[in-house]
């Protein structure tokens, strides 16, 4: 089920808040143990949103298409008396007084918080086994990792254990794991959703946004989320336009470019990831897009400035607690954070400044075009157990001309490769341009059958365990 | 490349967070090291003087205008 489906189900009342949320913490109940996608389940906090859900819609109708629909955080957000510990011994204890405001948003919008969801510890790194909790696993495989840092997330989506949820991106973090898992996830434009009360990662490139199983229910959740806020800085003073205006529209003389030299020559993809980038061209050709090859600087460049300016910022979040309590992270972060210490003042200042080049190399790309498409991620997911230490600083990263940039992006699921595991495309917009991205998202779900895949650990929940790990079944 | 510190300086630098660590920690991380020098590598510029202003934040403002 969708979010739009179950949307206009509770809004005829064919189905009830409390059962649906009854329902999706039974799952969690049967799946989770084996997913690890929750840090924290909130069952009573639930079912009392649930109950007043629906005696909402009951009196009066939904209040907004969110309504009595089943959500959870990723564990950076804050939750008002609900602990937050951003998968970190450092924050294991961690109750805060207030809600980010993201939160409060979709709490306001009459969703059902079933709890917090996993990360990489504070959104960085890869899987570690040494903290408090275990990292997602991948429902496709569960010997695969998710991505990061968005894990739990993306893994609960693709599970059905919740209809949506949250996620931040500093550096791929929606996206990434949204592609590793075979759903949709939006990375907005840089100021279009808060990140007030979200534990920071890097301030300059920290950005929040939805993730759920289609564009139509990013549209739904971003609607909610979206919106100044004077908490936020870096929040944009931008109208949020109805995000589902343009879902169904047609893409006939839209401009889309194709980074063709990042997957072909920067970053060589899996033929399968290859073969997925074609026929999203196809599809949208055949709509009546008008596709041209773009050109932009190396990948490794986008990358680069990235990777020194997410660790320079990391490290002046974490630099007391590394002083005080270096013991208490885990090794994966841990080691990064002290290789982040190697980095300069002109290290961060030749980043930031490589930064603006390539953004205006971005926004004059984008004269041209209305949306990029590239690759989401160069394969499946891999093994868990084949990540690396040292993972993220090997090699470049699709997401990152979005991050540096700040421009929305997202990514869509495009098929699956040799393993079965999900792969994606990413789209890239113009800024605070999410509804031209969405309609484009919406036509490559609508035209390709991947919508009705799900991992077979997502088909109907099993009556004793052991939980059913069989490879997924493409269409 | 040329590390920018060799393996004894990293070690010094390191150190200097307080964090205990052993002789084989050092040297994993100086692996690591390695490769965050190539990530550096790639943002260094011949020269500080020309037409490339040190521009950090443009005059419109945001990265995204």
């Amino acid at each position: 089920m969708t979010i739009a489906e179950a949307s206009r189900k509770l809004a005829e009342r064919k189905i009830s808040p409390v059962e649906l949320a009854k329902a999706h913490l039974e799952r969690i109940d049967q799946l989770d143990p084996a997913l690890s996608a929750f840090v924290t389940v909130t069952p009573e906090r639930a079912l009392a949103d649930a109950r007043e859900s629906e005696e909402r819609i009951m009196r009066s109708g939904p209040k907004t298409p969110l309504d009595g629909i089943p959500i959870a955080h990723k564990d950076v957000f804050c939750t008002a008396g609900i602990r937050t510990t951003a998968h970190s011994r450092l924050l294991q204890d961690n109750i805060p007084q207030a809600d980010a405001t993201v939160v409060t948003k979709l709490a306001s919008a009459g969703t059902v918080m079933l709890g917090k969801l996993a990360t990489l510890e504070f959104a960085l790194t890869g899987p570690s086994f040494d903290l408090p909790w275990p990292p997602a696993r991948n429902p496709w495989n569960l010997d695969h990792f998710t991505s990061g840092s968005s894990s739990g997330t993306a893994a609960a989506v693709a599970a059905g254990l919740v209809l949506g949820g949250t996620g931040s991106d500093t550096g791929g973090s929606i996206r990434g794991p949204a592609a590793a898992c075979g759903v949709t996830g939006l990375k907005p434009t840089y100021g279009r959703c808060s990140r007030a009360g979200v534990i920071p990662l890097a301030h300059t490139l920290d950005h929040t946004g939805p993730m759920a199983w289609t564009a139509a229910d990013c549209a739904l959740l971003l609607q909610q989320m979206a919106g100044f806020d004077p908490d936020d800085p870096a929040s944009a003073r931008e109208s949020v336009p109805d995000f589902s205006a343009e879902l169904g529209r047609s893409v006939r003389g839209l401009r889309i470019g194709v980074v063709r030299h990042f997957h072909e020559v920067d970053k060589p993809v899996a033929p399968a990831v290859a073969k997925g980038i074609e026929t999203s061209i196809e599809i949208l050709r055949s709509q009546g897009a008008l596709i041209r090859d773009v050109t932009l600087s190396p990948l490794k460049a986008y990358s680069a400035a990235n990777r020194v300016i997410v660790h320079s910022e990391a490290l002046a979040v974490h630099e007391h607690w590394m002083r005080t309590r270096p013991g208490d992270y885990g090794r994966r972060l841990r080691n990064r954070l002290l290789l982040a210490s190697t980095l300069t003042a002109a290290d961060y200042i030749q980043a930031q400044r490589r930064r603006r080049e390539l953004c205006r190399e971005m926004a004059a790309a984008m004269t041209d075009v209305d949306i990029l498409l590239t690759a989401a991620a160069a394969d499946e997911a891999p093994l868990m157990t084949d990540i690396s230490l040292w993972d993220g600083l090997l090699s470049a990263n699709f997401s990152s001309p979005w991050s540096q940039s700040g421009y929305p992006a997202m990514t869509v699921c495009s098929g699956f490769g040799e393993s079965g595991l999900p792969i994606g495309v990413q789209l890239g917009g113009r800024p605070f341009a999410e509804a031209t991205l969405l309609r484009v998202a919406h036509i490559l779900e609508s035209e390709t059958h991947w919508r009705n895949v799900r991992p077979a650990l997502a088909n109907p929940v099993p009556a004793a365990p052991p939980l059913p790990v069989a490879p997924p079944r493409p269409l | 490349m040329q590390e920018r510190l060799s393996r004894d300086e990293f070690a010094v630098v390191i150190r200097r967070s307080g964090v205990a660590l052993t002789s084989e920690d050092i040297d994993e991380l100086y692996q690591g090291y390695g490769l965050f020098e190539e990530v550096v590598k790639e943002l260094q510029r011949p020269t500080a003087i020309g037409t490339d202003q040190a521009v950090l934040f443009a005059a419109e403002g945001g990265q995204c205008r």
